[in-house]
C-alpha cells in the first residue's frame, strides 16, 4: 500500500510538470521509528528541538538544511556519527538499539518510509535516496515536546532534573543586606565578589592575601553544596556581605551563608533545564536587588533579602530560539544584558539591552547587526536584512567609570562560513568585534572588528579586560583563534597582538591596523570543501575566562588546543531556517602531543609570554589570581590547581566529583579568606571536543556543586 | 594497511595542519600492531619543507582509504611533563604569519 502511494505521488508530480525522484523505502521498520520518537525526545530533543530544527550549536536534523548536509552521505555514516558523538559530550553512552531507533526516527521525520528490515547501522544507503526532508503530517501532529526554554509538558531530557515545583521553594530573609551602590561596584570591598569578573575592569583578581604561595598547600574543604543537575552550569558565585548568591539550572537562584553554606532562600524561577543550556554564567547586584537573566531570554529582579520577584522583563521571545547565558552587569541604575542564539533567518536581530534597575523598563537596545543603509551595513555583501544574523553577546561586558564606556564582545556572524552565509569578503559588522557603548544611551562610541568575515566558528565574544599602562588606557581580549589583542580603549585603535597557541587561519596580521588576512584557500573555499582550522571551535580561548594580576602585570589565559576540518554546508535563504551550517572533523593540534590544555601567562605591557604549561585535559574554569601571589584554575579531568602566579608552578591540587567548571572566586567573611570552586556539566565545545579526543578521561554526567576551601583556623 | 606520506606545497601558501596533495607513497613493513617503518629520499626542497613542518604522515586502511591516522612531522620539542611550566610560551609551531 505504501509503495502504491509513493508511486502515485510520483505520477501526480509528473503530471503537474514537476520533476520528482521516487524515494526508496528506508532501511528501518515502523517499530523502530515509532519507538525512536520518545528516545529522541529524551536524549536529543533538548538541544535539537522538538521539530528537529536545531538551536545554537545543535544543527538541524530535518528539512532542507539537513538534507543538504547529509543527503549525499549514507545512513551508516549518520548512524556512526550519532553513536560516536551523541548525546553531546557523552558519545556512545546509549545502547545500540536506542541509537538505531533514534536514527530511524530522524530518517522518518525527513520523509523516509519504513521498510521491512530493521536498521542495523551498517546499511550503505544514501540518505537522499530515501528522504526528501519533508516531514509527514502524522509526525508533525505528534509534537508535544517543549521547545528549549519554552517550558510545558512532554518528555524530559535524559539528563536527570528532579521533578520539583518552581517558584519560591525555600523562604527566608537575610539578617542584613547593605544595598549595592555605584561606589561599591567601582571599588568593591576586598571581601566581596560583586560581579562576573569581580571588578568593572574584568580582572578576576582578589586583593585578599591570606592564602599565599607559602601556605596554599594547607587549603582544606570548609563546606560544599550540591547545585541542581540536569543542565550546564558555569556559575560565578556572587558574594556580598557574607552572602553567596548562586545561579543554577532551571534558573534557580539561591542565597547561602558564605561562611557556613547554610541555605537562606531559594527561588526556582524556571523553566526546567536542558542538557546544553542550563544556567546563566553570572547574576548581577544593584541596590537591594539581584538580577537574573534567564535561559528563556527574560530578566528578573529579585529582592536580595528574600529572593522574591520584584519585576520581570522579556528580553526576547524564547519560542523563537533566543536565550541568555552570558550573565548581566549593572551600571548607574541600569542592568545590561546580552542575547544569544540569534542564528535563524528572521526579521529580528541580536542586541544588547539595558533596563531600569527599579522598574525593569527598557532604557535602550543596541542592535549588533548593521542593516542596509546603516553605518557598517555595506559589509554584508548586500544581503537582505533578514539573512544577516549572529553577533550574539554571550559574555557580560566590562566598564570604565571614568570614560563612562562599557565594552562588549560579539560572536561571529551566522551561518559560520562565508560560503554558507553568502557574505563574500564582507566584514559582517558588528560580528566578532569589540563594541564600546555609552551605558546611559546605548550609543556606539567605536567598534573594532577582530576577524572581518570570520569563517570557522571562531568567536571573539569573550571578556574585555581593562588595563592601564602609564597614560595608555587599554582593553585586552582574546578569542577562539588564540590571538591576544590589545586596543586603546579610548579610541579603539589597534596597539598590539600576540599569538598564544598554534594558529593557521590567518597568514597575515597588519602591524599597524591589526587587521588579519585569511589563508587563500579559506578565501577561495566553497560549499562542500573541507578546510582546516587551527584552532577549531573550542578555541584557542573560549568562555573559561582570563585573570589579570595587577601586581605582576600578567594575564593568565586558559587555552585549548585542537583543530578541525570544517565543511561549509548550504543554508536555504528562507525565514525560519537557521543554524550554523558547518560540519566538523576534529583532529589533534600539531605540535601539542595531545595536550589539549595550555595555561599561559602574558605580560600585558610587552605582550610576551612569561610562562606556559600544557596538560592533556583542557581547562574549564576561569582563572582566579589573588594578591597572595597564588592563582587557581580547574580542568576537564576534575583537577583544580593552585599555582604560583609569577612562575606557573603548581603548589596545591585537588580533584572534584566531575569536571571543574565555571568561575573560581575568592571572598572573605569575618576576616577569613575563602576560595569557591564549582564542578559542573555542559560547557559547549570545550567539553564536547575533549570527549572525543580524550576518551581515556572520564567524568560523571552529574555533579553540579560548589566547593569552598580555606586555610585551617589554627 | 598502506602508509602514505603527504607533503604540503610551500608555493600554495599552505602549511602546518592543512592537508595537501600526496607527495610520496612509502612501502612499509606490514603489520597490525607494533612498529611499522619505511624510507624514502627527499629532494633539497622537500627537506626544507620537512624542516618547516609542512609534511605529515597519513596512515590509510581498507576501511578508511582517506586516512585513519595523521601525524605532523615537526622539529623535536622536549615536553617537560603535564603541568610543568616553562619560561616563555614553550614550543609553539609557527604558521607563516606576516606581521
Amino acid at each position: 500500500m505504501k509503495k502504491q502511494l509513493l508511486v502515485s505521488s510520483v505520477l501526480a508530480a509528473a503530471l503537474l510538470g514537476v520533476s520528482a525522484i521516487a524515494l526508496e523505502q528506508g532501511p528501518f521498520t515502523t517499530d523502530q521509528s515509532g519507538a525512536g520518537r520518545a528516545l529522541y525526545a529524551a536524549n536529543c530533543g533538548a538541544c535539537h528541538g522538538a521539530t528537529l530544527a536545531g538551536a545554537g550549536e545543535a544543527p538541524p536534523l530535518a528539512g532542507s538544511t539537513f538534507l543538504a548536509a547529509w543527503g549525499n552521505r549514507t545512513t551508516e555514516e549518520f548512524y556512526n556519527l550519532v553513536k560516536a558523538s551523541m548525546p553531546y559530550g557523552n558519545g556512545n553512552s546509549l545502547d545500540a538499539d536506542t541509537y538505531r531507533r533514534i536514527v530511524a526516527y530522524v530518517l522518518a521525520y525527513n520523509g523516509a518510509q519504513p521498510g521491512t528490515k530493521p536498521l542495523t547501522g551498517s546499511e550503505n544507503v544514501k540518505i537522499n535516496t530515501i528522504a526528501d526532508g519533508k516531514t509527514p503530517p502524522a509526525l508533525l501532529a505528534q509534537q508535544t515536546t517543549p521547545a528549549r526554554g519554552g517550558g510545558g509538558g512532554g518528555p524530559r531530557p535524559a539528563t536527570y532534573y528532579p521533578q520539583t515545583r518552581l517558584g519560591m521553594t525555600v523562604t527566608g530573609t537575610l539578617p542584613t543586606y547593605n544595598p549595592v551602590t555605584d561606589a561599591m561596584l567601582a571599588k568593591p570591598a576586598d571581601g566581596d565578589w560583586l560581579m562576573y569578573r569581580r571588578n568593572y575592569q574584568g580582572w578576576s583578581n582578589s586583593p585578599l592575601k591570606q592564602v599565599t604561595a607559602g601556605n596554599v598547600k594547607n587549603l582544606q574543604l570548609q563546606w560544599s553544596w550540591a547545585m541542581n543537575d540536569g543542565g550546564a552550569a558555569q556559575v560565578t558565585p556572587i558574594v556580598h556581605d557574607g552572602i553567596m548568591f548562586l545561579s543554577g539550572t532551571a534558573n534557580t537562584v539561591q542565597a547561602l551563608n558564605a561562611k557556613t553554606g547554610e541555605l537562606i532562600w531559594e527561588n526556582r524561577i524556571g523553566p526546567p533545564p536542558t542538557r546544553a543550556y542550563g544556567a546563566t554564567r553570572s547574576l548581577a547586584l544593584y541596590g537591594d536587588k539581584v538580577f537574573v537573566p534567564t535561559t528563556d531570554a527574560k530578566l528578573y529582579a529579585l529582592e536580595a533579602k528574600t529572593g522574591k520577584i520584584v519585576w520581570q522583563a522579556v528580553i526576547e521571545n524564547a519560542q523563537e530560539g533566543y536565550s541568555n547565558t552570558g550573565g548581566a552587569m549593572t551600571i548607574r541604575g541600569k542592568v545590561l544584558v546580552g542575547l544569544t542564539y540569534c542564528n535563524r533567518y528572521q526579521t529580528k536581530h541580536c542586541f544588547i539591552s539595558a533596563y531600569d534597575t527599579n522598574t525593569g523598563k527598557v532604557a535602550w537596545r543596541f542592535k549588533t547587526i548593521a542593516l542596509k543603509g546603516e553605518p557598517g551595513g555595506d559589509t554584508w555583501n548586500n544581503l537582505p536584512d533578514e539573512f544577516r544574523q549572529g553577533a550574539e553577546t554571550w559574555i557580560a561586558g566590562t566598564y570604565d567609570p571614568e570614560l563612562n564606556t562599557t565594552y562588549w564582545g560579539t560572536a561571529q556572524s551566522k551561518p559560520w562560513t562565508r560560503a554558507s552565509r553568502g557574505t563574500g569578503a564582507g566584514a559582517t559588522l558588528y560580528a566578532n568585534s569589540t563594541l564600546a557603548l555609552d551605558p546611559d544611551t546605548g550609543k556606539l562610541k567605536w567598534h573594532y572588528s577582530h576577524a572581518p568575515g570570520e569563517n570557522f566558528d571562531l568567536d571573539e565574544v569573550f571578556e574585555r579586560v581593562l588595563v592601564d599602562h602609564g597614560s595608555s588606557k587599554d582593553v585586552l581580549t582574546i578569542g577562539k583563534v588564540g590571538v591576544l589583542w590589545k586596543l586603546n580603549r579610548v579610541t579603539g585603535q589597534y596597539e598590539d597582538s600576540a599569538q598564544t597557541v598554534f594558529q593557521n587561519v590567518f597568514d597575515k596580521i597588519d602591524p599597524k591596523t591589526g587587521i588579519p588576512t585569511y589563508r587563500k584557500d579559506v578565501l577561495d573555499s566553497k560549499i562542500g570543501d573541507w578546510i582546516s582550522s587551527c584552532p577549531g571551535p573550542a578555541g584557542g580561548h573560549d568562555w573559561p575566562a582570563t585573570s589579570y594580576d595587577p601586581n605582576s602585570d600578567l594575564m593568565i589565559i586558559p587555552l585549548h588546543q585542537s583543530c578541525v576540518l570544517m565543511r561549509a554546508e548550504p543554508m536555504e535563504k528562507k525565514i525560519g531556517v537557521g543554524g550554523n551550517a558547518g560540519s566538523q572533523l576534529l583532529f589533534e593540534m600539531p605540535g601539542t602531543d595531545g595536550n589539549l590544555g595550555r595555561l599561559s601567562a602574558y605580560n600585558t605591557s610587552t605582550m610576551k609570554a612569561a610562562w606556559s604549561f600544557q596538560q592533556k585535559a583542557p581547562f574549564l574554569t576561569g582563572v582566579l589570581t589573588t594578591a597572595g601571589g597564588v592563582g587557581f584554575v580547574g580542568d576537564y579531568d576534575r583537577r583544580v590547581r593552585g599555582f604560583e602566579t609569577a612562575t606557573g608552578k603548581t603548589l596545591w591540587q585537588t580533584r572534584l566529583p566531575t569536571a571543574a567548571q565555571g568561575h573560581i572566586v575568592s571572598y572573605a567573611v569575618d576576616g577569613k579568606q575563602y576560595i569557591a570552586i564549582e564542578s559542573g556539566l555542559g560547557g559547549g565545545s570545550p567539553v564536547g571536543k575533549p570527549a572525543t579526543l580524550l576518551p581515556g578521561i572520564h567524568n560523571p554526567n552529574n555533579g553540579n556543586a560548589i566547593f569552598v576551601f580555606a586555610l585551617p583556623d589554627n | 594497511m598502506d602508509l602514505d606520506v603527504f607533503a604540503i606545497q610551500h608555493d600554495d601558501g599552505l602549511g602546518i595542519g592543512i592537508p595537501g596533495p600526496k607527495a610520496f607513497d612509502i612501502s612499509v613493513t606490514q603489520g597490525t600492531s607494533g612498529m611499522i617503518w619505511g624510507s624514502l629520499t627527499l629532494t633539497r626542497k622537500q627537506l626544507a619543507d620537512l624542516r618547516a613542518g609542512r609534511m605529515y604522515v597519513q596512515i590509510n586502511s581498507e576501511k578508511a582509504p582517506d586516512g585513519n591516522l595523521t601525524g605532523w612531522l615537526l622539529p623535536p620539542h622536549p615536553f617537560p611533563g603535564e603541568g610543568v611550566p616553562v619560561a616563555g610560551q614553550g614550543f609553539l609551531p609557527q604558521f607563516e604569519v606576516k606581521k
